[in-house]
């Protein structure tokens, strides 16, 4: 066997023109035409168009579920609504069994807040309760003033015509505590102002009553206040020339609880 | 990635090479075509930064034998044709060193390619136990093998 064979019979393969212009056209297609490019490109914006996506609507959806605004509804089913920041009910809370079947009447889910107040108030336990002249409370606490305004300013003109209607705002401070206590936001704010003149009402208490109860409580505490006041002020008790007491309770209908 | 004057630069250097070991694998003018342009677009798109021209020629070898393997493996991808076709292509031989490559060919395959490294390239058994990723000794023993058929073939001449 000669090495030499090989090695001139291997030597006289060698690649043809063809084979080399046909390789150069592949890699500058494969690699650097700007069709090529062009389509890298359109595959490189179509995958971040994809990751921004992916981003916005994850940041969209967590947008979507968080709630900006509570609407605390009270007579004696006591729910709470929460809306989001595109103004659209995102969950039905129930404080009590009226509450939990009143929730169970409402479609509300998804509904922006204004259907969803008139749904509610259009209810038929709300109405009996309203033509029984029940005290009904409607209570907005969020952090966003704009959106807070504009529920309240609709709660009032929905309910201009109906007595026995307090519409106000809630702290924010206080939602906490409130559902701790297993109270709504509007319920507790009543509650607190309760719990303030008559120290024996605990919460456990404040989920007992309705809120008739609750209004009605408060109005007997400032009336008495006021007929000892008055008691005194006619016992002789003219020195001060001051008004002893603290001052009506000064509700209004429709209001800014804060 | 490379420039496109690199890729044509190695097209003119080692477009021989990469054919001779294609031939050697692939007894198929349109596989050995396709990794023939494959290796290539390979070395375009590959980041190795070659220390020397030695480098650079071993990195060749070695991928277009891998892409050989690669390409027979893919059972949707083999075509065969007889050797007389391949022997017969444009980018084939001439008559007289017909019958030698015809002897190599129809080795086994473990032995073709240390028999190309060996007599064409000029590797050492060391180098193409480095190359091949295999032991030195097992070199050896494919070279010998290697030997003996193509004396028993080609008849031995003294030439070793």
């Amino acid at each position: 066997m000669s090495e030499s064979r090989i090695r001139s019979a291997f030597g006289s393969i060698h690649a043809d023109e063809r084979l080399k212009a046909q390789s150069r056209r592949y890699i500058h297609e494969k690699a650097y035409s700007v069709r090529r490019k062009h389509r890298q490109m359109l595959r490189l914006s179509a995958a971040m168009l994809c990751m921004v996506c992916l981003l916005f609507g994850a940041g969209g959806v967590y947008a979507y579920f968080t709630p900006t605004a509570i609407i605390s509804i009270d007579i004696n089913p006591s729910i709470e609504l929460s809306v989001n920041r595109f103004d659209r009910v995102i969950d039905v809370r129930a404080f009590n069994d009226d509450g939990a079947v009143l929730a169970q009447q409402l479609s509300v889910q998804y509904v922006d807040f204004a259907n969803a107040l008139l749904q509610i108030l259009q209810n038929e336990s709300i109405q009996t309760y309203l033509a029984q002249d029940a005290y009904l409370s409607i209570v907005v606490v969020g952090e966003n003033a704009q959106q807070n305004d504009q529920i309240l300013t609709l709660a009032q003109s929905s309910t201009a015509h109906q007595n026995n209607i307090h519409c106000g705002m809630g702290d924010q401070a206080d939602v906490e505590t409130a559902h701790a206590s297993g109270l709504s936001c509007g319920k507790y704010q009543a509650g607190k102002e309760l719990m303030a003149l008559d120290e024996t009402v605990t919460t456990q208490d404040l989920q007992q009553m309705t809120m008739q109860e609750i209004h009605h409580a408060i109005e007997s505490h400032h009336a008495h206040s006021h007929d000892t006041s008055q008691h005194e002020s006619s016992g002789g008790h003219e020195s001060g020339g001051g008004h002893g007491s603290s001052g009506g309770h000064g509700r209004k209908k429709h209001g800014h609880g804060h | 990635m490379r420039t496109e004057q690199e890729a044509i630069s190695a097209i003119e250097r080692y477009s021989d090479t990469v054919l001779r070991l294609c031939m050697v694998h692939l007894k198929n003018p349109t596989d050995t075509e396709d990794v023939f342009q494959t290796v290539f677009l390979k070395y375009v798109l590959s980041s190795v930064v070659f220390e020397s021209e030695e480098h650079e020629k071993a990195w060749f070898i070695r991928v277009t034998i891998n892409a050989c393997k690669d390409w027979l493996k893919s059972l949707f991808r083999r075509r065969t044709v007889s050797l007389d076709e391949l022997l017969d292509q444009p980018a084939a031989v001439e008559r007289e060193h017909r019958e030698v490559l015809e002897a190599v060919l129809q080795l086994p395959a473990k032995y073709r390619n240390v028999v190309y490294l060996h007599y064409f390239e000029g590797y050492t058994a060391p180098e193409i136990s480095d190359l091949l990723n295999m032991k030195v000794n097992t070199v050896y023993t494919l070279l010998t093998r290697a030997r003996g058929e193509l004396k028993k073939t080609l008849g031995g001449d003294g030439d070793e």
